[in-house]
């Protein structure tokens, strides 16, 4: 890292930069989103304020949720995992590298492009969950929104890059010994976080495509006055949104399982259960996203189901809170920074998730949801939580990545402030939700306590500020003349400590044998090792093509879209509202033609892949010419039918069906587009020579993402060609 | 499937005891042309409860051949969705006849679903994290059509709004709780989409147990 200039650093693709850059990245928009919290806190200090206006109120509150969620929170924890995944796991990269940078990249962008919007006549002040129909033109008219539609577009494909990404990384480039049984926890809940990265955020991205149909051509998916629903918005919305909690919260729960034990010197007590209950919090987590719409009146059977099941997630957790606090008992505590922000985390979290549950109680819910008391709950997650977590990462992993320990004084003097002023600020905010006092209100009347307990949450604010300061400090003089912290400060034990801090380019001169959950602690107590996991004969490690892999992942996050998308249009065809409908409009017989040329496609490839596993290069590539002109035909056929329509009079905003059908067969086009330019680049390459000597993980890897856009097109026939019509 | 004999007695006992709450009343006089909930109920009993508990008390043999897990899966989510099909769903309410193919069908299509995670030899079962694959996307198919259940503003079993005989339970739910035939059917989609998720997630916890364990058994021996 000491080498190399900073445009260097622009052109990385090495994991361990990239990391450092999320995290880089990840604090600048920290320090941007507290000085919007702190503008807020200002605002609300004593009742009848004018520090700001109302309009600047909602901007700041709106940006400072956005900020904190998707360019603070995730990068960071993103960040994190990019830099400490591959080291921890003995591996050597990431198994894309540049898509790596790309991913990257999408965040500057996006973040550029969310505050630019201050800029282009007013920033969003819809919150940060953008309801429709608020978000909606008609009461939302300047282009903040816009903005946001594009920005969270784009750091949601940024999230989906990473990933792909990271789950390909732990599937194939382990190191030798080390099963999927027995990587660090860390790496599990990244690993798990990913999945949940795929599944979720393909909601958002669907929800978010609807609201800039809405916008930007008028369609009327949310609106309405044209038959929309606003509250398609909403289960889309929390679809993704009750998931994202959980993708913020699990690689903190990771960071929180390296710490405690290195800090207890213990292992880790209960490592299946820990690893296990993630699975149980991530798979409970993507289905009870309806306990954030008890007010919106689902009625009263959904509310039941959805309170019950809400309750259940207390389950996983706590085995979790107990794992942790167990791993503690009768450990030899270092009480050191990162252990004590562990602890912090540990009685925090609770407190968040008991205020959880709370609101798991639907009658609860309706009398507390909007207000304080939610602020509360959710800055007790993601703060006492999270952030939490961070800093104990924060100060566990900084001699890793620079070779310096941050300041031990200094970072109780940080912990101290932070504990400080989180609770002074969120704790009184419980009180004043329970007194009623509504959240995203510029202001507020001078009722009983109201003003001195806001005023007690401005100074914790106030006191987090300085917490950040000393945190800024602390970073700044350590890296310049912080104790040099060698290989292994904390005398601990996964791989990441075999190598030297910083690591070197390509991580490691040699990865130590891996047999257990601590390889470092076998490396140095031979005589007492841990329980060998791994399988008894090391096989020479079997390389899996990370493409193949890789291209499944995002397919799987592809048909999350795509089945949000024709939910969407089973959602506004099911019933009457309005408008032409699919019977009238669409020629079934026609699009079965052009449907036969893309499934024949299918084959064609095949038989290529087939010729060109055979050795048979000009089959090949004539297998692969058929391909292409296939794809085109079925391209042209869906182009002719585009023309029919738009001579009919049907557009996209002339109808619910107008708007659900071009949007989802316009997107699946846009596929097949994409799917056409893959297979352009192996022809060329193809014609070129390239698969000679037999590198064909590409081809393979083409041609499942090939296959997959026929599948979805056998959905999209048989569900708006032959289903719809009938529904 | 279980090495302990007891422990495989209370499995056969535990299917008995459901396939004994599926069809017999109230459950049964419920679920036939009643209550589309205690349909529901019904429905999910006999496809994911008894033959998961009657495949569990099988005695172990580890040469037991497995089946294809794509077929098993496309048993168990045809055995979710055909019988939603409103055709099939009021035909077998209006029909004692078809009621019992739909009885022995929800048997067998559940036996199939689980075959490749407990009927299968314990050798040739479905590795643990594959079947936890196969769990999710079983939990997703259910999910999606009990969201649809939920939602949709169309009757899906016509035959349960005006029953012949609604005996003395639905009476008293709709004076006393305004009970209604939509909350009714939401219900019964919700119990697909909740309570019926939990039963995969339960056997994916069930697959984590049988991966760690046997990391564990290794390291002892």
């Amino acid at each position: 890292m000491s080498t190399g200039s900073r445009r260097a650093w622009l052109m990385t693709v090495d994991h361990k930069r990239i990391g450092i850059l999320y995290i880089l990245t990840a604090l600048v928009f920290f320090l941007v989103g507290g000085l919007e919290a702190l503008a807020l806190r200002i605002q609300l200090v004593k009742p009848g304020n004018h520090f700001l206006s109302p309009q600047a109120f909602n901007e700041l509150f709106t940006m400072h949720g956005t900020t904190m969620i998707f360019l603070v929170a995730m990068p960071a924890l993103i960040g994190f995992g990019n830099y400490l995944l591959p080291l921890m796991i003995g591996a050597r990269d990431m198994a894309f590298p540049r898509l790596n940078a790309l991913g990257y990249w999408m965040l500057p962008c996006g973040g550029f492009l969310l505050y630019f919007s201050f800029l282009a006549g007013g920033a969003p002040s819809v919150g940060w969950f953008s309801y429709a129909p608020l978000s909606e033109a008609a009461y939302s008219s300047n282009t903040g929104v816009d903005y946001w539609t594009i920005a969270i577009l784009l750091l949601g494909a940024g999230s989906v890059a990473g990933a792909v990404n990271l789950i390909t990384t732990t599937l194939t480039l382990r190191a030798p010994g080390m099963t999927l049984r027995q990587v660090p926890l860390f790496v599990w809940m990244m690993f798990i976080t990913s999945i949940l990265i795929i599944l979720a955020i393909p909601a958002l991205n669907a929800d978010v495509v609807l609201l800039m149909l809405d916008r930007l051509l008028r369609a009327h998916f949310f609106v309405a006055t044209g038959g929309g629903s606003a509250l398609l918005w909403q289960h889309f919305f929390w679809a993704f949104g009750h998931p994202e909690v959980y993708i913020l919260a699990l690689p903190a729960f990771g960071m929180i399982s390296e710490v405690i034990p290195v800090f207890a010197r213990k292992p880790i007590f209960g490592y299946e259960f820990v690893a296990a209950s993630t699975v149980a919090i991530a798979l409970l987590s993507l289905g009870v996203w309806a306990h954030h719409m008890f007010a919106v009146g689902l009625g009263r059977p959904s509310d039941l189901f959805f309170a019950a099941s809400s309750f259940l997630i207390a389950v996983p957790t706590g085995v979790k809170i107990f794992n942790w606090t167990a791993t503690l008992w009768g450990g030899s505590i270092r009480l050191r920074t990162p252990l004590l922000f562990a602890v912090a985390f540990l009685i925090q979290f609770t407190v968040g998730g008991l205020s959880g549950i709370t609101f798991a109680m639907v009658p609860m819910d309706w009398q507390l949801t909007d207000t304080y008391y939610l602020v509360a709950h959710m800055h007790y997650v993601m703060f006492g939580g999270t952030l939490f977590g961070l800093f104990a990462g924060v100060y566990y992993w900084f001699p890793k990545m620079t070779g310096r320990k941050l300041n031990e004084g200094a970072g109780r003097w940080h912990f101290w402030l932070t504990v400080i002023g989180f609770n002074l600020t969120f704790f009184v905010q419980h009180f004043l939700g329970l007194m009623g006092m509504p959240r995203r209100v510029y202001t507020y009347p001078d009722l009983p306590y109201w003003g001195a307990f806001n005023a007690i949450s401005t100074v914790g604010a106030f006191i987090l500020g300085l917490s950040v300061v000393v945190l800024l400090v602390n970073i700044w003089v350590s890296l310049r003349r912080g104790e040099i912290a060698g290989d292994n400060p904390w005398d601990a034990w996964t791989l990441e400590w075999a190598t030297t801090s910083p690591p070197p380019e390509h991580n490691f001169r040699a990865v130590p044998p891996v047999r257990s959950r601590r390889p470092l602690w076998d490396l140095a107590h031979p005589q007492n090792c841990d329980p060998v996991l791994s399988p008894a004969v090391t096989v020479a490690p079997r390389i899996k093509p990370p493409a193949l892999t890789g291209t499944a992942t995002f397919i799987v996050s592809e048909a999350m879209f795509f089945l949000m998308l024709l939910i969407a249009f089973v959602f506004y065809n099911v019933s009457s509202h309005g408008g032409q409908y699919a019977a009238t409009a669409l020629n079934a017989g026609r699009s079965a033609i052009f449907t036969i040329a893309l499934l024949a496609s299918s084959g064609t490839l095949w038989l290529g892949e087939r010729a060109l596993d055979r050795g048979r290069q000009g089959a090949f590539r004539l297998w692969i010419a058929v391909t292409l002109a296939l794809g085109v035909v079925f391209l042209v056929g869906q182009g002719g039918e585009y023309l029919d329509l738009l001579h009919k009079g049907v557009v996209i905003n002339s109808s619910l069906f107008a708007s659900t059908f071009f949007t989802v067969t316009g997107f699946h086009g846009l596929h097949v587009a994409v799917g056409l330019i893959a297979l352009l680049v192996l022809a060329i390459q193809a014609w070129a020579g390239d698969f000679r000597k037999g590198r064909t993980d590409g081809v393979h890897a083409v041609s499942l993402y090939w296959h997959f856009v026929d599948a979805v097109w056998i959905a999209v026939f048989i569900l708006i060609y032959l289903i719809g019509p009938h529904l | 499937m279980s090495e302990s004999r007891p422990l495989r007695f209370g499995y056969l006992a535990g299917a008995a005891a459901l396939l004994a709450v599926a069809l017999l009343p109230p459950l049964s006089t419920l679920a036939h042309g009643i209550l589309f909930s205690a349909h529901m109920l019904q429905h999910l009993l006999l496809l994911l409860g008894v033959p998961a508990f009657a495949l569990l008390g099988f005695p172990p043999t580890s040469a037991r051949r497995s089946i294809s897990p794509v077929l098993g899966w496309a048993a168990g989510a045809a055995g979710m969705w055909v019988w939603h099909v409103p055709l099939f769903c009021n035909a077998a309410v209006r029909s004692a006849g078809i009621q019992s193919l739909q009885t022995v069908s929800l048997l067998g299509f559940g036996a199939l679903f689980w075959w490749p995670l407990i009927g299968a030899g314990s050798e040739r079962r479905l590795a643990p994290l594959a079947g936890v694959t196969y769990l999710f996307a079983g939990c997703v198919s259910c999910t999606l059509q009990g969201i649809l259940l939920t939602f949709s503003p169309v009757e899906i079993c016509s035959a349960f709004l005006n029953p012949a005989d609604p005996g003395p339970v639905l009476p008293w739910l709709s004076s006393h709780w305004g009970f209604t035939p939509a909350a009714d059917q939401q219900i019964g989609g919700l119990i697909m989409w909740v309570p019926a998720c939990l039963v995969y997630l339960g056997a994916i916890m069930a697959q984590f147990v049988r991966w760690y364990g046997s990391a564990g058994a290794r390291a002892l021996s």
